[in-house]
């Protein structure tokens, strides 16, 4: 988070975790982003849409933010001028061999192809296990050789593959966008759904995720209906997290809707792995038209949970995040 | 995985419209309807046939499989159904056929295992049921139809089921393992194998839709609260007739951890522990307890249990993400990307890197080796 933190830390006397930390690249060491107006501004990205055409040119006289329901003085930050970091995190299990996997491998190297020679990307692979294939690197070449080194087997950490992408600190200074791809539901995951959508909360990441429309698993089915069921006053998707907190496993397969969601993100279906080279470039374009917001927040409480609600003058659906916590 | 899940419904429903009655009633222990009635001197002829070729297992198994391949159902369930019926005296012109050694008996079982087998691998269910029933029904025989715990039979079943789960047919196993503990009382490995397919049900059971709404988790968490409760209780009894099962303790805490009953979880976890395991119950005892310490927001205590995990099995991924996760949820995220970072710096990908990859599989993935040593012992 770009705030203080002023919760509980953890003190872990172990001398071992030390160890484990210190023999860790000293990269994630780095201080995250932060917007030059003051040290504890929070940067909001969003997406503005409307008919599904991305809404260009507004200024930040356009945007009403609230924080915990209290309106905020925004300024616009040009998203150009961020550098972006592109996670791309694959599903790598036994079911996507063979021809989705090569349709795959395309669309990668087709969403890397779309990045400025100053954006950099990173390659992260799930089945069982979750490899991240690639660190971050504006090398085309590594990308490219770090794709075609994927090959697909075992069974699915969704889970644990969303967390390490969002707990994977990028380059400071950069956007993060993360692009999922996941043809089903979690079999492996140490990870709990409820976890991550709370890490998703603690992170300035955008998700997008992209799914296969001809994915029938609860999962999927889930992901759906809170897709299409964003209208004011709808509960389901406030229905699904409170039994997703109380009820770990059983509501899994809304993960990854839910962490579009909370990160101002989308979810986006491919109806065949052949057509997923267009989705992934969509993806990058999309990002690539969003606007950073950012606002030094006043008049709400120091710590804890802060809801953020944009609108846009004269309409629009809007993606961006849904708090964050300080 | 939605493949297999699909491929599960539909052999599920295959089965039920089209039960291989042969092999189910051999199972029960009485006679197969026949096609075509023999006379108790064909009947004979029929088993000194089958029996001619079967011995032959012994000396080239091979052969002897592949001879048998070719012989049809029909033929094959009417010579056991033979067999198992009430020994009646034959007419005094029958010369008896039949096989009663349970050396014989037994490598006949091991030679319909093998066809059982690779039918599975063809993806034929209904034929691997029918001669696994077949091989069951040798089995039984050799146990003068009272097989014991730790029979060559139960252990063979157990590792039946076992391959099974590891190949994603859950249902098939949870049905020949209940059957098996229904007719071989009091194993605990059996019980074990039960408990840990019960567990795997339950924990990738997802809630479903009904009528295109979501199911509130009191209706949705139903069938999985009865998969776990079948669990807990078959695990509760093999740690009961063993206690030093390790692997049933294990998965008891993780039971009584997906039942909420934390208490129970970090105790069972905690004797584990203490009984100094290998490093693989090791682990898994220690992430049980991480997380039961977790939800009680012990988050240094949790962490030190992650970290003992990780201690045990230096490429456990899911302890190092586990650790992430609580330096990330404690608002040190520098902390948590480390984690990570060191977690791909080892870059480790074989499936025993991490027990819990294979814990909802069975954890013990060398049933072609326990095949092969049931084959070189009937064969000696």
């Amino acid at each position: 988070m770009l705030s203080a933190n002023k919760r509980v830390r953890v003190s872990l006397v172990a001398a071992v975790v030390a160890t484990i930390v210190a023999l860790a690249t000293p990269r994630a060491q780095q201080a995250p982003p932060r917007f030059t107006g003051s040290t504890d501004a929070i940067l909001v990205d969003v997406g503005v849409s409307r008919a599904g055409v991305a809404v260009e040119g507004l200024t930040a006289a356009d945007f009403v933010v609230k924080d915990s329901g209290v309106a905020q003085t925004v300024q616009l930050v040009s998203a150009g001028g961020f550098p972006v970091s592109l996670l791309l995190a694959f599903d790598a299990s036994a079911s996507v061999r063979g021809l989705p996997l090569e349709h795959l491998k395309t669309a990668a190297k087709a969403a890397i192809a779309t990045l400025r020679p100053t954006d950099e990307a990173a390659l992260m692979t799930f089945s069982h296990s979750v490899l991240l294939r690639s660190g971050w690197t504006t090398s085309r070449e590594n990308l490219t050789k770090a794709i075609d080194s994927v090959t697909g087997t075992g069974l699915t950490a969704l889970n644990d593959a969303a967390f390490a992408a969002l707990a994977l600190a990028p380059k400071p200074g950069t956007r993060r966008l993360i692009l999922f791809f996941t043809d089903g539901d979690d079999t492996s995951s140490w990870t709990s759904a409820a976890a991550l959508v709370q890490a998703a909360r603690r992170t300035e990441a955008v998700v997008y995720n992209v799914a296969l429309d001809s994915s029938r698993n609860s999962g999927a089915a889930i992901s759906r209906m809170l897709e299409t069921r964003r209208k004011p006053g709808d509960t389901t998707q406030a229905d699904v997290e409170k039994w997703m907190t109380a009820e770990p496993t059983l509501y899994r397969g809304a993960a990854l809707t839910l962490l579009t969601l909370e990160t101002g993100g989308e979810s986006l279906r491919a109806t065949e792995t052949a057509k997923l080279t267009a989705t992934f470039t969509d993806v990058v374009s999309r990002f690539s038209r969003r606007y950073v917001l950012a606002f030094t927040p006043s008049g709400v409480p120091a710590t804890g949970w802060h809801p953020i609600e944009v609108e846009v003058k004269g309409g629009g659906d809007v993606n961006a995040r849904r708090g964050y916590t300080r | 995985m939605f493949a297999v899940r699909t491929l599960l419904r539909a052999l599920v429903i295959t089965l039920a419209v089209a039960a291989p009655a042969t092999a189910q009633i051999l199972l029960s222990g009485s006679a197969v309807p026949a096609e075509t009635d023999l006379s108790p001197e064909q009947e004979q002829r029929l088993l000194g046939e089958y029996w001619k070729i079967a011995k032959l297992y012994k000396s080239d198994p091979l052969k002897t499989v592949s001879t048998f391949s070719a012989w049809t159902r029909d033929r094959l369930g009417k010579v056991q159904s033979i067999q198992f019926q009430p020994q009646k005296p034959l007419p005094e012109y029958i010369k008896g056929e039949a096989e009663w050694a349970p050396e014989t008996l037994r490598l006949a079982a091991m030679l319909h295992s093998d066809l059982a087998l690779a039918a599975y691998q063809k993806h034929n269910v209904p034929e691997f049921e029918f001669q696994q029933g077949l091989a069951d029904g040798w089995l039984t025989l050799a146990d003068n139809r009272l097989s014991a715990p730790g029979s060559l039979r139960a252990r063979w079943i157990i590792t039946i089921g076992r391959m099974l789960l590891a190949s994603g047919d859950a249902g098939i196993a949870e049905r020949i393992l209940n059957r098996a503990n229904e007719r071989i009382g009091n194993d605990p490995a059996i019980l074990l194998a039960l408990g840990t397919v019960k567990e795997t049900q339950a924990s990738r059971f997802v809630a479903d839709l009904p009528g295109g709404k979501l199911d509130d988790p009191v209706f949705a968490a139903k069938p999985r609260d009865s998969a776990l409760t079948a669990a807990q209780a078959a695990l509760e009894k093999a740690v009961k007739l063993q206690p030093s099962l390790t692997e049933a303790k294990v998965r008891l805490a993780h039971v009584y951890a997906m039942k909420g009953d934390d208490a129970r979880a970090y105790s069972v976890a905690t004797e584990v522990l203490a009984a100094k395991p290998n490093a693989a119950f090791k682990y898994l005892a220690s992430l049980i307890a991480g997380g039961v310490l977790e939800r009680s927001r012990q988050l240094d205590a949790a962490a030190r249990a992650y970290v003992d995990a990780i201690g045990a099995m230096p490429d456990g991924q899911s302890a190092y993400l586990a650790l992430a996760n609580i330096f990330h949820r404690s608002g040190q995220a520098a902390e948590a990307s480390a984690v990570v970072e060191r977690l791909f710096g080892r870059g480790a990908v074989g499936t025993n890197a991490d027990p819990w990859w294979t814990y909802p599989l069975g954890l013990d993935l060398s049933m072609d080796k326990q095949f092969e040593e049931y084959r070189n012992a009937v064969r000696k």
